[in-house]
């Protein structure tokens, strides 16, 4: 009954909107000797055609078991279920869990792309960035000629002389450069949408911050569509249109980004925002969150936030709570999100004063 | 004379890295030095932070061991108490190697590889109560290994203290490596990025546990973060100073909301710009101006003549190029660039532009080329 109300909630939104990818009623399963792991559970989302979607949670949210699904490259023995469509510019809906594994193959680097964290594990260190460049192209049997002109200007768009770095060999790269021939590398084939499950990490500061403004540029001159996946919320909070929250294998917020940080109406999610250190917010509001995330076998029935959560009642221990408008494109997963603001305060004024 | 005595004194050390072997050095392949840490002093009180901010590279791990007394400096003198902690047995001085190796302690960035795979909780931390409470028997061991686990937040004690490392996660861990430390009752304590694996809602978390236990064992913390916001953090909650590192050197020094508010030096200007802020309203007005030359870091065996962060400075100008700056005293900071010297040469210098040319501005901003 939730997913319903939710579809039905999405489909009213996504009328005069031009999505290009959907997913419904997304699960992802394991078999363990335990008992049975769901690391993803009931996803419903729309993501818009060229917006940037912040995808945050900490480590074991089901975050980059999200980003696996969006490719249908969950690994064995995962089982995927559910409803994944891909709308092209041009073209029919693609049902992606349909797909056969040739066109799966093309899907996944012509359509959707991937770049993980800790580029060095992405390439192959006996071979030149050039050769990566071009065993890509063969691969999708496109010009070499053409393909490496684009390469160069890739390249180029995340500040790297590419005739330097494309005879260099990764290891020859410092780790920034390493992520940005890997961002490169990720567009040769022009995809309409690029997953970056945490892009930066293991990178500096200044770093980090360059390659979010590097993304957001490539964003806007290729027409990407974006989907950034983190556990640090300040870092997506410049770059993303829409912000969604996911805590034990499921979103349990999605909004606007401003909407989202300033207003924020699920229990988590201010929990969240109080507990990551930023500049904004002064140190005496910041709190860590009480008790500890669930186990992917073991989740609390009803709202699986419910044993950490100060607004919980029986009714959240027992049913799982449905989405609820919050604004006409902000939805939470949540009975009381009307008293979160009240008790679980925080504020954004002072403390970074500048 | 011991009341002047500051706890820890970092006089003017320097740290080369640099013999390359002697085959590579016939060979004629010998690699230049690196001086990782040129001429850093500092002291530290009792209940005492300095934390130190920088990119990788800029020295700041080294600077923390050799505070610690894990690397020995090529030049210059850390002292413990008065003490010179690196002084031959003749020198002067009442406390032995021992003592001073016990009040100086050090926790690692990756808890998963400083804890014995093969060891219990329990063991752990029986160690340093052997070492140093000898006269405890076992009982008392073990009533004190409860006790920090309870205050670590590892209840019931009872049960974590038979556990393994594999089985804590990455938090309990971290939390098993700073009781490991404090069981030492050590004075110093270097924490070398030790919130920085964990998930960022930990990190608060386990900055107000060693907030609270610095009262309970008196430690005073050199605490590393390549992160200006848990650098803000833990440095205001203990009311310490923030230093920021490049190439080496401290570049800016004082109280965390004067140096993260208020940036003097272009470089903690930089760091700061890099902050992501959570408000996306001030995430709009500071977005698109990289406040530097370049984005890759100067090969460190070969750093800039001058200023050295003069090749990716925005307000670098011509004197930056030959001149060092020296640290200034500018009210409860130090800086260590012409622009905070009113009446210096500088403002006469003509503007550099031709390094690596160009605005700094992320959309022109020029190939690296480290």
């Amino acid at each position: 009954m939730t997913t319903t109300e939710s579809t039905l909630q999405s489909r009213r939104r996504s009328t005069n909107r031009d999505p290009i990818m959907t997913l419904r009623d997304v699960t992802v399963t394991f078999d363990m000797p335990r008992g049975t792991a769901t690391v993803l559970d009931s996803v419903d989302m729309t993501i818009e055609r060229g917006s940037v979607l912040g995808v945050v949670g900490e480590s074991g949210s089901g975050k980059s078991m999200f980003a696996s699904a969006l490719l249908d490259a969950v690994v064995d023995p995962g089982v995927l279920s559910g409803n994944i469509t891909y709308y092209p510019k041009n073209g029919d809906p693609v049902d992606v869990l349909d797909l056969s594994e040739e066109r799966l193959k093309q899907f996944r680097c012509e359509a959707v792309s991937m770049v993980f964290q800790g580029a060095q594990n992405s390439f192959n260190p006996t071979m030149t960035i050039r050769d990566h460049f071009i065993e890509t192209l063969r691969a999708h049997n496109r010009d070499p000629e053409t393909g490496m002109q684009r390469a160069r200007e890739l390249l180029s768009d995340v500040y790297l002389d590419p005739e330097r770095v494309l005879d260099s060999y990764p290891h020859e790269l410092s780790g920034g450069m390493q992520q940005r021939s890997l961002i490169a590398l990720s567009l040769i084939l022009d995809p309409a949408v690029l997953v970056m499950d945490e892009p930066t990490a293991a990178l500096d500061l200044l770093m980090q911050r360059a390659i979010t403004e590097m993304i957001s540029d490539l964003q806007k001159k290729y027409n990407l569509t974006v989907i950034f996946i983190t556990h640090d919320l300040p870092l997506v909070s410049s770059l993303a249109d829409r912000l969604g929250v996911m805590y034990a294998f499921q979103f349990v917020e999605q909004g606007p980004t401003e909407e989202m940080i300033l207003n924020a109406a699920h229990p988590y999610t201010r929990a969240l925002l109080r507990a990551v250190p930023n500049l904004d917010i002064p140190i005496a509001e910041m709190k860590p969150i009480e008790g500890d995330s669930p186990d992917s076998i073991d989740v609390p029935d009803g709202c699986a936030y419910h044993p950490r959560c100060p607004l919980a009642t029986d009714e959240c221990a027992r049913d799982p709570p449905p989405f609820s408008d919050v604004d006409a494109d902000h939805v939470v997963a949540c009975y009381h999100w009307e008293q979160a603001e009240t008790e679980i305060p925080y504020s954004l004024e002072d403390g970074g004063e500048e | 004379m011991m009341s002047d005595t500051p706890l820890l004194e970092v006089d003017d050390v320097e740290v080369e890295f640099g013999d390359s072997g002697l085959i590579r050095n016939l060979l004629g392949r010998g690699d230049d030095p690196v001086r990782a840490v040129d001429g850093v002093s500092f002291e530290l009180e009792t209940n005492d932070v300095l934390t130190l901010v920088g990119e990788s590279g800029c020295g700041k791990t080294t600077l923390g061991k050799a505070a610690v007394g894990l690397q020995q400096p090529t030049d210059g003198t850390v002292r413990y108490r008065g003490q010179d902690i690196w002084g031959r047995n003749d020198s002067h001085g009442d406390l032995s190697q021992r003592e001073i190796r016990h009040a100086l302690q050090i926790i690692h960035q990756d808890p998963g590889s400083s804890l014995h795979p093969n060891k219990t909780v329990r063991t752990a931390l029986a160690t340093p109560l052997k070492q140093r409470h000898a006269h405890l028997d076992s009982g008392q061991r073990e009533a004190a290994t409860y006790d920090m686990l309870e205050r670590i937040g590892l209840k019931p004690a009872g049960a974590y203290a038979d556990r393994y490392p594999h089985q804590l996660s990455g938090g309990e861990k971290q939390r098993v490596a700073l009781a490991r430390a404090l069981l030492m009752s050590p004075d110093v304590i270097f924490a070398d990025e030790a919130v920085s694996a964990l998930d960022v809602s930990l990190r608060v978390e386990m900055m107000d546990l060693m907030y609270e236990l610095q009262d309970i064992v008196d430690t005073s913390f050199v605490f590393i973060s390549h992160d200006m916001a848990n650098a803000r953090y833990f440095t205001k909650k203990i009311g310490g100073r923030i230093s920021i590192m490049y190439l080496g050197e401290i570049v800016e020094i004082g109280p965390a909301d004067t140096v993260i508010n208020d940036p003097e030096h272009p470089y903690t200007r930089a760091l700061q710009w890099a902050t992501p802020a959570l408000d996306p309203r001030k995430a709009d007005s500071n977005s698109d101006n990289l406040p530097l030359r370049t984005i890759d870091i100067p090969d460190p065996s070969d750093p800039p003549s001058g200023c050295r962060f003069h090749t990716r400075c925005p307000e670098a100008r011509e004197v930056c190029r030959h001149r060092h700056p020296p640290s200034l005293q500018s009210d409860d900071r130090k800086v260590s660039c012409f622009r905070s010297d009113d009446g210096h040469e500088y403002w006469d210098s003509p503007e550099l532009d031709e390094v690596t040319a160009d605005t700094g501005r992320v959309s022109h901003a020029p190939h690296s080329n480290d």
